[in-house]
This record gives C-alpha cells, structure tokens and sequence, in this order.
C-alpha cells in the first residue's frame, strides 16, 4: 500500500495529469483532422455547385470568399464584380431580365456563364477587398468590374454604402495577406481607416491597419507580431465561410446540377434592336426613357432637379471623389495579382443630364478621365461613351443597365471571354442605337452637325484674334481639327514633348500653369479655349487666376471661344 | 470494485473517455458558437 504525503505529488498524480493532457492533445490532434476533412468535403461540394451558384444572386456571395474562390478555379465561368446594375431589374415586363448576363449566358451558347457578384452601391474599395481576398486563384484570370458614375461623384456614396458592404473576412484577407507589396497595403490600410465604424468591433483588423497606415519600422514590427493573430482569425473566418456556404447550398432545393450546353450564336445586332423594342413599351411615359415604374416612382424628385446641377459642381464633386484612388488602388492590386481586369460602365443618362444642367463637355470629362484611370494601368475599358445620348441604353439616373445595355455589356462580356475585346467595335453593335428617333431623342448627327459648326467658328475667331504665322495652343481635346487654322501654327494643350495630345488633362492648376509658361517659352503666343471646355475655367480655378491677371484677353465669345495673349504680360502690357 | 470503478481504472478507456469528452465540449461550442456572422449593417440605399 502506498503512504501518500499531502502537498507532494506522487508518481500517480503527475500520470493522472498526462492523462489529461494526453486526452486534451488528442482531443485536439482528432479536430484538427476533422476540420481538414471538412474543408476539403467543403471544395469538393463548392467545386460541384459553382455553376449552378454562378448566376444566381444571395447575400453571403457578396461578404464570402469560397463561392467566388471556386468560381475563379472554372475555366468556363467569367467572373463579373459590379454593384446594383449588376442585378437591377427590368421593372414591369421581368421577362426582359433575360438580356442579363447572368442569364443571357445562362445555357453557356458561346460557352461560358457568368459568375457575377454585387450589391447596391458596392464601391471599388469594396471590390477591392473582395478580390484581394480570393487571393491565388486571380492569377491569369480575366475578371469583369463594372461601374456606375454614381460613386465617382463626392457624396453619392457615402459611409453607409461601405458600410453595408463590408465583409470582416474579406478585410481580414486583405490585410493579413503577405504578397502585396508594402506601399500598396499602406495605402489601401488609410483608406480602409476612414471608415471606423467598419472596425469597431474588430480590435485586432484595427490594429494591422493603424500599423500598416502608419509605417516605419515600429509599427512594421508589431504589425508582423500581430499577423499570426491575424491568420488565425482568418482560418476560424473562412471555416464559418464554408459552414455558411454549405448551409446556403443545403436549402437549396432547385439548384440543377446538369444544366444543358446550347451552344449559338449570337446576332447582337438584331438582338439589341429586340432588346430596344422590348424596352420601348415600358419605357414611355417620361422624355428620358427610364423605366415606367422607376419614373412613376421617382418623377416628383428628379423633375425638380430641373437646373439644378452645373458643369463647375459636377466637375468639382467628380475631381473630390475617392473613388478615383480606390479604383487606382484595386488596378493595382489586380495587377501585383496578375489577374486580366477589363472595366465595363454604362454611359450616364446624357438626355436627363442635360435636364439637371451638366452637359455633355463636362460629362465627356468623366468618360475621359475613367479612360485615363483604366489606360494607366493597361486595362481596357469600354465606357460607351459614344451611347451618352441613348436615351434607350440606360433605365434610370443611377445608369443602371435597360435591356438594350445590357446587349451591349453582354457582347463585351463575350468578346473578354473569347479574347476578341479588342476588336470590338462598340459603337456598331446594335445599329438600332442609331435608330431610336423621337420628338425626345437627341440626334447623334445633329450633335456632330453642332460640333463642326464650333469647330470652324473657333478658327475663324482663332484667326481674327492672331498675327499670321503665329503659334496658338488649344484646349483641343484631341481634335486635330481645331489646330488648322491657316498658316497660324496649332498646338494641342495639353501635350507631349514630340508636340502630340497628351491624352490626358492636367492633374491640377500647377500642372497646368507648369504646362503654358514651358510652351509660352518654345514660342506660343496665344491660347484658345473653345466653349467645350470653358469649365476649365472652374475646375483649374488657379490656371484662370494665373491667365487673367498675367495675360490679356483678346477674345471672348460665347458661342466658341476665348483666347488670351500670351506674348507680353497683362501688367507690361498695361503700362504700353 | 463497481463495474465503474473497473472500467475506469483501465488507462486506456480512461484516456478514450476523457478524449471523447474533450471533443464533445468543443462539439457544443462549435455549434452554439461557431457559426459566424456575416450580415451587413442596413444601409440607406440611394439609388441616385
């Protein structure tokens, strides 16, 4: 018999003791593998459903990450990242929902479907997280973002559109992700910072960011302290992610397995004239051609902004925007991913823009700047700039997509598909674009009947106002027709060194005022604005101070130009 | 000695017992716990 002392451990308390160890160690070791069966059981049933999930529209597609990762895995689904247009609806007649891409491709007729993913005002700095966190499956592959002018105006989409849009494991994997370079995580960390009430009960996301944001070796120090937290709040995140997302597959009672290739091709010409007719009939009680029921819905609101709105506050809320950095940074981040982005977004409503006082000058300065934004990263980008003034090709102010848009983003969509964007040509397709005519419509021709009208009354005025042989810059735009003005010399403003169309605006007055003084000093003497770009004037409100009290004007007409002297300063000028 | 106390003398079913036990607990938490949240606050919808 053995004398137990008290307060001492014998051999049989501490083999007690690795008892339980053991039992807790083995516990442990045994989840562990139960949970790595289960994600795999998880992929196998994700891989299996994706295509029947890839059209279909519900809330956890948009905060997960498993529904899209093996979305990205199918060589046969093409990923589309948008917002409400996306999904929004034909209302009224919802048998023309069926020009949708994720129904249009439904049967795969050219041998894809499309996986699409949104949610009302989803911002790029939503969709920025939400395919950070797909992580290694974007490599190679080609995904569709689309966007609306909506967020690209300060103050359209606010906190609350981030807010409700926010996924905890999609910004965990941005964050705690470690293949992205250094500064563009910095970057993406302060803009995610702005929004805090995202990051309230979320201490150890707030924490990566505020070190992140902040920089420097100290905080790079404990940002990598924490990461290991960090990766294990994500591995807990993405489990409940896959419980989450076969939940959702388990009460789904109609999803079909075997869905029938019908492979066709497809006329979208014909198909667009269709889509257009089809749309007329709920399109005809309001000179905009918006839907009935979003008119009937709306009307009260968007008839009183008759006026409302101006070329100088649009272009100050559009150069304002955020929007334009997170795009910037979301390129980026697909870039360093090395995924095949291709940016689609529909043309604002030109006919009611007008109605509420911006007009087309000014709305082509937010075509050409997304221009800009795509082309500076190499991504291509059809913003149907040329349908700005179909009245058919969008259903209401927010420019979600009619039936006859959504042939045209489903002919882009094929085309990515195929590799054939570049040969697309936009503005052909569906030659009924060119042959929707009513009391309401505002004739293609008409305005280019317009343009060359302004075109050669700004030469004449050009011509008039300078000595012959003398140099002359215009804001051009790129048209190479307002430079010939006779034997005066015409150059492009702004431009690059070999004298050809810089292709983009300046960044801000400095820029711009950099600009003039270097061309007044290679010779230019004289500078045209055509009233096309008046606005100029607003937005580079420090390029215009510098003009007017530096410079003279010699011209000032408002139906096509204004023109100022550049050869002598307006003070030396005063003083003669 | 109760049929009990035999069984539980034996190490092994002992160390089975407390495993299955320990796995049992964490079974509970993960179902009353585990599954997450991803809702998203209510926004105000604009929709320009």
């Amino acid at each position: 018999m053995s004398t137990q002392v008290p307060g001492v451990e014998g051999v049989e308390g501490r083999s007690v003791k690795c008892s339980y160890l053991g039992s807790a160690a083995a516990a442990l070791l045994l989840m562990a593998i139960a949970l790595f069966w289960g994600v795999l059981f998880a992929h196998r049933v994700e891989n299996r459903y994706i295509h029947a999930l890839a059209p279909r529209h519900f809330a956890h597609k948009n905060v997960g990450i498993a529904v899209g990762r093996a979305a990205f895995r199918q060589s046969d689904l093409l990923p589309l990242y948008g917002a409400s247009e996306i999904w929004a609806s034909s209302q009224g007649k919802p048998e023309l929902n069926r020009y949708r891409a994720s129904l249009r491709f439904w049967s795969y007729p050219t041998g894809f479907r499309v996986f699409a993913v949104g949610k009302g005002a989803t911002t790029a700095l939503t969709m920025l997280q939400e395919l950070t966190a797909i992580g290694p499956e974007l490599r190679g592959k080609k995904v569709v973002l689309s966007f609306t002018w909506g967020p690209f105006q300060a103050g359209m989409a606010g906190p609350d559109a981030y807010g409700g849009n926010f996924s905890g494991l999609q910004a965990g994997e941005s964050v705690f992700s470690t293949d992205l370079s250094p500064g563009l995580k910095q970057a993406v960390a302060r803009r995610m910072l702005e929004y805090p009430l995202t990051l309230e009960h979320r201490p150890v996301l707030k924490f990566a960011l505020e070190r992140l944001a902040g920089g420097g070796p100290v905080n790079r120090v404990l940002y990598y302290a924490v990461l290991p937290l960090g990766k294990l709040q994500n591995l807990v995140l993405r489990l409940q992610d896959h419980w989450e997302t076969l939940a959702y597959i388990r009460a789904q009672h109609d999803l079909r397995l075997q869905v029938a290739h019908r492979a066709s091709s497809i006329d979208w010409r014909k198909l667009a004239m269709r889509a257009e007719e089809d749309y007329r009939e709920v399109a005809n009680n309001n000179p905009f051609g918006f839907a009935n029921e979003r008119w009937e819905k709306n009307s009260k609101e968007w008839i009183q902004r008759q006026g409302e709105n101006s070329d100088a506050v649009f272009l100050r809320t559009l150069r304002d925007s955020k929007e334009w950095v997170d795009l910037g940074l979301l390129l980026r981040v697909l870039k360093e991913r090395g995924a095949q982005p291709l940016i689609l977004c529909p043309p604002l409503p030109g006919e009611y823009f007008n109605y509420w006082g911006v007009s087309a000058s000014a709305r082509r300065v937010f075509y050409t700047r997304l221009r800009e934004a795509a082309e500076a990263f190499g991504v291509p980008l059809a913003n149907f700039e040329a349908h700005d003034g179909d009245k058919y090709f969008v259903l209401d102010f927010g420019s979600h997509l009619s039936p006859k848009g959504w042939v045209y983003y489903d002919q882009a969509l094929d085309a990515a598909y195929h590799g054939r964007f570049g040969e697309l040509d936009l503005d052909r397709v569906g030659a009924g674009a060119r042959s929707s005519r009513s009391q309401f419509d505002v004739s293609t021709d008409k305005q280019e009947l317009e343009y060359q009208q302004l075109v050669k009354r700004v030469r004449q005025a050009a011509q008039a106002a300078s000595p012959p042989k003398a140099t002359v810059i215009v804001v051009s735009d790129g048209e190479d027709e307002l430079l010939q003005m006779g034997d005066r010399k015409g150059w492009h403003f702004p431009q690059t060194d070999d004298g050809t169309y810089a292709g983009h605006k300046p960044a801000d007055s400095t820029e711009a005022i950099g600009h003039l003084e270097a061309l007044r000093a290679k010779g230019a003497s004289f500078i045209v604005f055509p009233n096309t770009t008046f606005w100029w004037l607003d937005y580079y409100a420090e390029f215009r101070r510098h003009l007017e009290s530096h410079y003279r004007v010699v011209a000032r007409h408002e139906d096509s130009c204004l023109i100022f002297d550049l050869r002598q300063p307006a003070i030396a000028q005063r003083e003669h | 000695m109760t049929i009990k106390t035999s069984l539980f003398s034996n190490q092994w079913l002992r160390f089975a017992a407390l495993t299955f036990y320990y796995l049992a607990i964490a079974a509970g938490l993960i179902l009353l716990y585990g599954r997450g949240d991803f809702s998203t606050p209510p926004f105000i919808y604009q929709g320009f």
